[in-house]
């Protein structure tokens, strides 16, 4: 059941928004609930409806102009029973929280390995689209890490607490003793770790002395970073394009022995929020930085010592923000208002 | 786009049923370990209204559901739900 560029398959106007995410996902749910006030159309699917649920096709052309005066290489579509995008019509990709393509389960390993190659190749069509804004591109989240970020952030003017990343456990005693013998490990990764029928999670964790040669350093990679020792609050701020959403996120109490809770997504009821400003200086580094990361939206950690010094520590390309009811509806509009927007050049 | 979607983050709801290996061998970032706890493959029937496209969990609108507010769905990868976690490669 294709769409046209006018007229989707139920009837309605075809939508030039794309969003791309797991069927559950009440953070996206709030800026779909203001796109269908504002009445703009859209698309909501996920890479796990596709080949199974939804058709794609994209068809090479040798001219391609487009009303809007793009040129489109690529002629098509991909939708589902009830609804789908043209790509002349389309103006903005939400690339939210995708889950990974699913396919016939008796496929053999080597025949879903195929599949999926297939599957994922195909789908960067869509970045070969003229005029499309992306809330991020694919590959920009992906090349966020750890080590990318940072060096970002430290090119920005932001401050960065200093950080090593090594195998060596002879290392890490020197670079400890360089930040005063405070130090912290925090995973390169996602911080959710799965075995033996059991989820846990990997948070922030201080290293103390007589760990710092620990011969299992050596068996991959490890990160470790500064201690800031003096913690007043953290920071959350949410950035959409030229909006920057900050929170501080301060403790309800402390920990037993009197120290604050390294990481707060341990416990994050225990935490008050409440609207911030953020240092001009650090606004504009902040502009530089997801510049440089290629980055339309993100949500970045900030820590704040006693002295009122900010140190970024995070920068997470999809980031949640619905959790924060105090910019909860601002972030949802200036998300709405920037798909509703796409891009025009 | 170059062809570098197979470093994309995706969701993956994967549980791994293999046990820890020896402690010789087993890296030191995974000490962080905190709160692992057992996970039944019970899981609500998760669909897309077909009207709005919002999320639906056992037939009903999460965006009007108060047990879904502050769940890891919303927040950060807290572990306090098990329906869904955040489990991007970099970002949380």
């Amino acid at each position: 059941m294709p769409t046209t560029p006018a007229m989707s398959a139920r009837g309605e106007t075809a939508p030039r928004v794309l969003v791309v995410t797991y069927a559950l996902d009440p953070t996206a749910d709030y800026v779909l609930r203001e796109l269908n006030a504002r009445g703009v159309p859209f698309w909501r699917t996920d890479l796990a409806d596709f080949p199974t649920r939804s058709i794609l096709r994209a068809e090479l052309r040798s001219d391609g102009q487009r009303s809007d005066g793009q040129r489109s290489r690529w002629a098509g579509g991909w939708h589902d029973r009830s609804r789908g995008v043209d790509f002349s019509a389309l103006r903005a990709v939400w690339w939210r929280k995708p889950t990974p393509h699913e396919f016939a389960e008796t496929m053999s390993g080597p025949e879903l390995q195929f599949a999926a190659t297939q599957a994922k190749q195909a789908m960067t069509v869509l970045g070969s689209l003229p005029g499309v804004l992306w809330v991020n591109r694919p590959q920009a989240n992906a090349d966020c890490t750890k080590p990318v970020q940072l060096a970002a952030a430290v090119e920005a003017g932001l401050p960065v607490p200093e950080t090593l990343i090594t195998n060596d456990p002879a290392e890490v005693a020197a670079f400890a003793e360089r930040c005063g013998g405070r130090i912290v490990t925090k995973v390169l990764g996602g911080i959710v770790h799965t075995e033996n029928g059991k989820r846990g999670q990997l948070y922030t964790r201080r290293v103390p002395a007589e760990q710092w040669d620990d011969s299992r350093i050596a068996l991959t990679a490890h990160l470790f970073q500064r201690e800031i020792t003096d913690k007043a609050y953290e920071i959350r701020v949410t950035v959409v394009d030229e909006q920057q959403f900050p929170v501080a996120i301060r403790p309800t109490h402390t920990l037993a022995d009197g120290e604050p809770q390294l990481d707060w997504r341990q416990n994050s009821k225990s935490f008050t929020h409440s609207a911030t400003t953020l240092p001009g200086n650090l606004q504009y580094g902040i502009r530089q930085m997801m510049d440089r990361l290629g980055l339309v939206f993100a949500a970045l950690d900030f820590i704040v010592d006693q002295k009122g010094a900010h140190h970024l520590v995070d920068v997470n390309p999809g980031g949640q923000w619905a959790w924060i009811e105090t910019t909860r509806d601002a972030i949802s509009y200036a998300i709405a208002d920037l798909l509703e927007k796409g891009q025009a050049g | 786009m170059p062809a570098m979607l197979e470093r994309v983050p995706t969701l993956s709801h994967r549980i791994h049923q293999e046990p820890a290996g020896p402690k010789i061998t087993r890296p030191f970032g995974l000490d962080a370990l905190t709160n692992p706890v057992t996970i039944d493959n019970r899981r609500p029937l998760i669909t897309v209204d077909p009207a709005t496209q919002l999320s639906v969990v056992d037939g009903q609108l999460v965006v009007e559901n108060p047990t879904m507010a502050n769940t890891s769905c919303t927040t950060e990868s807290d572990g306090a739900d098990a329906i869904a976690l955040d489990t991007d490669t970099n970002d949380d």
